[in-house]
Parts: C-alpha cells; sequence; structure tokens
C-alpha cells in the first residue's frame, strides 16, 4: 500500500508539471495580456509598459522559472484583471464546482445502480427499453439546450424555481438536473451491461440453485462485481465535473471553476489559468486514486496483484 | 467480500463527501438571501446583469468600463454624464478654464464626507488623480494622458494644469473616482479594494468577486437620496440567462442582445428599454495594404456595403446607419457630415477603373463578444462586397485574439470594429483612429492628426467645425467605413422606472419601482 502510495504521488507531481508546463507554452504562445487590460484609448506605449510591469519583457527561461517557483510556494501571484490573489480566486469558486460535481456524480450514480437493479429484478425488456430510452433521447440534446428548455418551464413560465445564480438550496436543482441526467444512461449502461453479463454465470447460477433469493444474489454476489468497472469511469467523471462544467455554469451564472478558468484564458490571465489547472490537476489525480483504492478494497483481486 | 462491509464501505464514503461538501458550502459563506425582493409593497431592491465581471473595486487602478457601473454607485467624480450625453456637476459645483485651455480649476461642493467620516476636499481629488498618473501601467491613466499636474489651491480648489490645450477636458474627470486619501493610504490599495470607502449614494455591503455586487444606500449621503435602498449587481456572461432572469423574477433589469427584444416585447411581467448607444461599428482599413492603398477601392467598399439591410434586416430595426465614426449622442458629432449612398454600380466602376483583378481582401471579424451578431455583419458586408466582385476573405477571431490583433496594429485588409466614447465626446476616440500613436490608425495621414490636436484648442461651434472637417475628411478619404449606431437593449422589470444611459452603463440614482 504505501509503496502504491508513493508511485501515486510522483504521478501526481509529474502531472502538475506537464499540465503546468503545457499550459506556460500555449499562453506564452497566444500573446500577451496588457492590450486586453488597457482601455481602447491606451497607446501602444502604455501597453508595452504595462507588459513590462507584468514581467513579459524577461527571458522565457526566467518566466518559466518563476512559475515553476509558484507552484512549489504555492503563490502564483494575482491576476492581472482583478488584482487578487490568484489562488485564492480560484479557491473561492471550488465550493459552488464540488457542491455541483458532488450532487451531480452521487444523484446521477445512485439513480442509474436503482434502475440497473430494478431492471435485474424485474426482467423486463419493457422497463429497459423505457429507462435506456429516455436516457439516450436526454443525451442527446445538448447540456446547454437543455438547461434552456429547464430553465424555459420551471423558471420562466412556473416560476418555482430560480433561473440563475446560487443564492439558495433550490439555485442548485436545475443545474444538477441537467448535470444528472445527462450522465445517466453512461452509468446506467455500463452497469446494465456488467450484471447482465453476471447473470449468466456459475457462480450466480450457482447460488440460486442452493436457494438463495434473486434479490440476495443481485445485491450480495452480483453488485459489488459490477459495481467495479462502473466506478473507475465514474471516478474520470467526477474528475471532469470537478474542473468545472462551463456549459451549465454558462447558462446558470453558477460561480464554479469553469468559468473562472474559461474566462481566464481568453483574457489571458496567466496566474488564475496556472492556479486552477493545478487545482483541477491534482483533483483529478486524487479522486482517481481513491476510486483506485476503493476498487482494491471492494475487488480482492486487483488487492493481491 | 461479505456483504455488510461493501454496504458500510459505501454508506462511510458517502456520508463523508456530503459532510465535506455541505461544508464547504458553509465556508463559502452559504447562500444569500439573494434574488427578487418584489412581494407586497413596491419593491426597493433592484438587481441587475452586468455582461461581464468586473475588475478590481480599486477606483485608483481600475477603470474597465464595466466596474463604472459599480462605481458611479459609490463614489463621486468631480462631473458626470448624464444619460443623454450631457456634463453635469457631481462633487464639483462649477469649473473654468484659462483662456488658451490649459489650466483647468474645478470647485468643490463644501461638506462633503465619505462614509467612513473623512472629509472629501481638493487634497483628496489631488491624492487620487496623482496616484493615477504615478502609475503609467494603471488602467485609467491613459483617460489622463493630457494631465500635467494636479494640485490643491485651497480646502475647496483643485487646479490642473494640462500639456496641451484640451477644451472637453472636463468630461474626462467623469470616469476617474475621487477615494478618501487618509484612508486609502492607511488601508494600503490590496485591502481598499476588499472593503472600499467611498462618498457616493451607496455603500459597498458585499463583494463576492466575479459572481455579485451589493451595494446599500448611504443615507449619510451629502446629496440626493436616492429612491433605490439596495442594489446587487450580478456578472452573466450568456444572453439567454439574462433574459430568463429578468423573464424569471430574478433579475430586475439586464442588457439584452437584438434578436431577443421581439420575444421580451410579448411578455407582460417584462418590458424593453432600447436607446441608440454612443458607439459606431464601422470598418477598419489598412489603406497601406495591397490593393487598399487605391483610394478608389476604398471608396468602392464604402459604397457596395447596403448598410440599411443590415440595420433593418438583420439588426431588426435596432440600430441606424452611421455617416461618421462619432454617433449622434457624442460631442462632435454633425448632421453635416455625410457619406456616399449605396450605389453598386458606380463601386464596379470604381474598380473596374482602378483596375481591380480580384485580389483577395481579408476581412478580420470577432466572432463573438462586443458586436452582438458580429459573425452575421460581416457575412452581410462579405456578400455586399463580392456582389461588386470583390473577393473577401473572410477571417473570424474570438473577441480577445481580435483586439490583440487590433492593438498589435496586424490588420493586413478590412476588419470589423467599434468605438464608443466613454465620456460621450468625440476627443476619445481621435487618439485611437487619427492620431499617430492610434491602433487603428494604419493611414498615419499628418492631416488627420492636425485636425485632431486643434479641436482641443478650441469650443464650442468652432470645435464642432473642426470635428466635420475630420470627419468628412476621413469619409473622403476612406479611411474608415462607418456601417451603423447600434441600440442598447435592455429587458427589464415591468414596472421599473428607469432611463437607460448611451453609454450602456447602469446609474439607478435616479430610478424607482411604479
Amino acid at each position: 500500500m504505501l509503496l502504491f502510495i508513493a508511485r501515486r504521488l510522483a504521478l501526481a507531481v509529474a502531472t502538475v508539471l506537464a499540465v503546468v508546463t503545457i499550459a506556460f507554452v500555449l499562453g506564452r504562445a497566444t500573446g500577451e495580456p496588457g492590450a486586453l487590460l488597457l482601455p481602447d484609448n491606451a497607446t501602444q506605449a502604455d501597453v508595452e509598459a504595462l507588459n513590462s510591469a507584468l514581467g513579459f519583457d524577461r527571458p522565457l527561461l526566467l518566466q518559466y522559472l518563476d512559475t515553476l517557483a509558484g507552484l512549489v510556494t504555492g503563490d502564483f501571484g494575482d491576476s492581472y484583471r482583478l488584482r487578487e490573489s490568484a489562488l485564492g480566486l480560484v479557491l473561492e469558486r471550488v465550493p459552488a464546482t464540488i457542491e455541483l460535481a458532488f450532487w451531480a456524480f452521487v444523484i446521477g450514480l445512485a439513480l442509474a445502480v436503482v434502475a440497473a437493479l430494478a431492471i435485474q429484478l424485474t426482467g423486463s425488456r419493457v422497463l429497459r427499453a423505457i429507462v435506456g430510452w429516455a436516457g439516450a433521447l436526454r443525451q442527446s440534446v445538448p447540456d446547454f439546450f437543455f438547461a434552456l428548455l429547464l430553465v424555459l418551464a420551471f423558471s420562466v413560465l412556473l416560476g418555482a424555481l430560480p433561473s440563475l445564480g446560487r443564492t439558495s438550496y433550490a439555485s442548485l436543482v436545475l443545474p444538477v438536473v441537467t448535470l444528472v441526467t445527462g450522465q445517466f444512461v453512461m452509468y446506467l449502461r455500463l452497469l446494465d451491461a456488467a450484471l447482465s453479463e453476471q447473470a449468466g454465470q456459475d457462480f450466480v447460477r450457482t447460488a440460486i440453485a442452493q436457494g438463495q433469493r434473486r434479490s440476495t444474489v443481485l445485491f450480495t454476489r452480483m453488485l459489488p462485481n459490477a459495481i467495479v468497472p462502473v466506478l473507475g469511469m465514474a471516478g474520470l467523471n467526477l474528475g471532469g465535473l470537478l474542473g468545472g462544467t462551463v456549459v451549465v455554469e454558462v447558462v446558470f451564472a453558477w460561480p464554479g471553476l469553469g468559468k473562472l478558468l474559461t474566462d481566464a484564458v481568453s483574457q489571458r490571465d496567466f496566474p488564475i489559468v496556472q492556479a486552477g489547472l493545478v487545482f483541477v490537476a491534482l483533483a483529478f489525480v486524487i479522486v482517481n486514486t481513491a476510486v483506485d483504492v476503493l476498487v482494491r478494497r471492494i475487488d480482492t483481486r486487483t488487492a493481491a496483484a | 467480500m461479505p456483504t455488510s462491509t461493501f454496504r458500510r464501505q459505501m454508506l462511510s464514503i458517502g456520508a463523508l463527501a456530503a459532510t465535506g461538501t455541505l461544508m464547504l458550502s458553509g465556508c463559502a459563506g452559504g447562500f444569500d438571501d439573494g434574488g427578487d425582493a418584489a412581494s407586497g409593497d413596491t419593491p426597493t431592491r433592484i438587481v441587475a446583469a452586468i455582461p461581464t465581471d468586473p475588475t478590481s473595486m480599486d477606483p485608483i487602478k481600475s477603470g474597465a468600463l464595466v466596474v463604472l457601473s459599480v462605481f458611479f454607485h459609490t463614489f463621486d467624480q468631480l462631473v458626470t454624464i448624464t444619460a443623454d450625453g450631457e456634463l453635469a456637476p457631481k462633487l464639483a459645483t462649477e469649473w473654468t478654464a484659462n483662456d488658451d485651455l490649459t489650466q483647468w480649476d474645478f470647485t468643490l461642493q463644501e461638506g462633503v464626507t465619505a462614509s467612513n467620516g473623512e472629509a472629501i476636499t481638493a487634497e483628496d481629488v489631488a491624492f487620487s488623480y496623482q496616484t493615477i498618473l504615478a502609475d503609467p501601467t494603471g488602467e485609467n491613466f491613459a483617460y489622463l494622458s493630457s494631465v500635467a499636474s494636479v494640485e490643491a489651491v485651497d480646502d475647496l480648489t483643485v487646479r490642473f494644469t494640462l500639456k496641451s490645450p484640451f477644451s472637453a477636458f472636463p468630461r474626462n474627470t467623469s470616469l476617474i473616482s475621487i477615494v478618501p486619501a487618509d484612508t486609502y493610504q492607511e488601508m494600503g490599495a490590496d485591502a481598499f479594494a476588499q472593503a472600499p470607502i467611498g462618498s457616493g449614494p451607496y455603500l459597498f455591503d458585499k463583494i463576492q468577486t466575479g459572481v455579485s455586487y451589493d451595494l446599500v444606500r448611504n443615507d449619510g449621503y451629502w446629496g440626493d437620496a436616492p429612491a433605490i435602498e439596495s442594489i446587487s449587481l450580478q456578472p452573466v456572461s450568456s444572453d439567454e440567462s439574462r433574459v430568463n432572469g429578468v423573464l424569471s423574477g430574478s433579475l430586475d433589469v439586464a442588457p439584452i442582445g437584438p434578436t431577443q427584444v421581439e420575444s421580451v416585447e410579448g411578455q407582460d411581467s417584462a418590458q424593453v428599454f432600447s436607446a441608440l448607444s454612443n458607439g459606431v461599428v464601422f470598418l477598419g482599413v489598412n489603406s497601406t495594404s495591397g490593393v487598399l492603398t487605391d483610394a478608389r477601392i476604398r471608396e468602392a467598399i464604402g459604397l457596395a456595403i447596403d448598410k440599411e439591410a443590415i440595420t433593418e434586416g438583420l439588426l431588426s430595426g435596432l440600430a441606424e446607419p452611421a455617416a461618421t465614426t462619432l454617433a449622434p449622442a457624442v460631442e462632435g458629432y454633425s448632421e453635416d457630415v455625410t457619406d456616399p449612398a449605396y450605389d453598386p454600380e458606380r463601386a464596379r466602376e470604381l474598380l473596374a477603373e482602378a483596375g481591380y483583378a480580384g485580389e483577395p481582401i481579408p476581412f478580420d471579424y470577432a466572432t463573438d463578444g462586443r458586436i452582438p451578431l458580429s459573425a452575421d455583419v460581416a457575412q452581410t458586408i462579405q456578400a455586399s462586397l463580392e456582389e461588386v466582385g470583390i473577393t473577401i476573405d473572410l477571417r473570424g477571431a474570438d473577441q480577445q485574439a481580435h483586439t490583440l490583433k487590433v492593438r498589435g496594429r496586424e490588420m493586413e485588409g478590412i476588419y470589423l470594429n467599434t468605438w464608443a466614447p466613454s465620456t460621450v465626446d468625440g476627443d476619445l476616440p481621435l487618439t485611437d483612429l487619427y492620431e499617430p500613436a492610434g491602433n487603428n490608425n494604419y493611414a498615419q495621414d499628418p492631416r488627420t492628426a492636425e485636425l485632431a490636436a486643434e479641436q482641443r484648442g478650441v469650443e464650442g461651434a468652432s470645435r464642432l467645425d473642426v470635428f466635420a472637417e475630420l470627419l468628412s475628411y476621413s469619409n473622403e478619404q476612406g479611411y474608415y467605413v462607418p456601417l451603423y449606431v447600434p441600440m442598447n437593449n435592455y429587458a427589464a422589470d415591468a414596472d421599473l422606472d428607469w432611463t437607460p444611459r448611451a453609454d450602456g452603463l447602469f446609474d439607478f440614482t435616479q430610478t424607482s419601482f411604479k
């Protein structure tokens, strides 16, 4: 286990380093931010003065080493636009992002498990077709469009839920529903396939032949096995959600990380980009490590390996 | 593996994660009692959407346009520009210039104090300007490029000494907020930005960077008390979300795009405000590049574009064709300046005369951002130009990449751009369009630079004459092709009693609900 964690740590460091380096190279290739920060009547001399005050006139290698030093000390500098600590701005957005990602993840997965179990327990082909179809239909609609439909129905017509912002638990409903319904069918397909495959296997047939109830076999034998591949996928997915859900954040004016990062990229606000990417990369590595640990504990075969 | 262990593990992981999430929500201050306070009595709270997030709340450093929607409420400026573009007193009661317009004295309102009790005197005004002038990399520096020095003559008189005559100087002071000098210095710039203190009609209540900027009425304000008790300015980047926000009651007023006006007009719960803006959308022309060096080809481009097809067709009448690079609301605009009408026949003749043989002309535009429907506008122009036989190489980019290209003077042909002077005075765009340092000034014509400088030294009718001469000359030379003056459109609560400003910024000091 220690060796496993050490390997993961090394991997995390390498990942963050790679992310920061790529972001640095791409960022510097897209131009300097001075001209985007000053009003239209500022002259080129003003812009150049600002760019050099921000350190863009120094050799690239020096700028890169500075970025790395910032990474080590956790000081990414101040946002060029907002003139506040970039890391502070990123961390301010993290709770809203985690909140959305967590509920979307948990509810999406739970719904998929419930639906998959119901399909197995009833053995109903009709149920499988209906749930699968509905999920696929939803997934075929782009998130922003589905979100707008939800807003039109529940905010504009019914006036039941807020259309934007993060002001109460009611604000969570529409964004979470958008994300949950978009992901549900992916989890469902994985689970259903895994459960169906096991239904035909010897240990299941033996258990049923021994007289165990179908539901008992399903819960105690099949589900722990079927959940393993789903968890791997869900981990990747949660990592993605933690990186921000730009489309949903934009439609619902949700103050998450995704919007902050995309704005920072287009504004060439590199300190925010760096701080944000490091957070996202770490979140990804941590979630995936957690999932791996979980899988090893559930699936004793991987633990032995 | 036994079930119980599996179930227990799943449960504990779930519980842990849920607790963590709730704790994080708690850390962030949980939820506000935001939204619309509309219930029963006449509402006294306005929730307004702003299209982009404001920069720092330190008015010395911050000068981006959108942030003025906050600062107009929370700070005093020497003068103010009214909704219809007129100059009016604010912190200064009057102002006078010496004969050659190089020295301006502003007399301040007596008895003004910041919300923490610090008196606002000429010293504070001088401090605010001097601090801006000391940092050439600041966002406000460009507005004060004419200023040589600022001093407090006595408690209530501030004297500006300029580098050269400048008749419209007071208008530039409408953009500069006055901070209480002692407080600002004691707190330091960074701390001040977190908890800014001003002398405006509203106080900062709560700042959530990029999320909401909440203001409450300053009951100790020296001027007339506004009717609205609290204001929340919230960045909402999506047009659709702003419309839906107003229709669902989450927002009271929000800027919307021209295509959305019709859908709001049909609603009982909302109304539309549309007013001509202070900006002009135009084609920039690199008159030193390729075939565009030929004035006849530049003229042909202007003649080939059917502006009414854009304003009436594409923008559903929510814009007016423009004949100059200044909008009618802007000081310096003249009705006498005309540009040739749509005449594709004449355009074809000119092209033939110039011997144009289909050389492709690059046409850059931003696919999003400052000009609503910019991609459709660009395609309409492309179609018009190809109709008369001009080959267009259309190149779209995102707004920031486009801006960087404009600011780097990297355009190789024609390009879509817009200029909206926040002072609502024609002086501001002149530097950029007609003077040597201008980012859009490819022609570098000494005649335009001379006229741009000349208008600063004269006042009133003679100043307008200089503007008319400059803008007519620009049209003749085809340095720019003025296209249209767009309207600012807003969706608002049906009961809101409000006059939108030409510059598209918010000032709710005169606003109320019916």
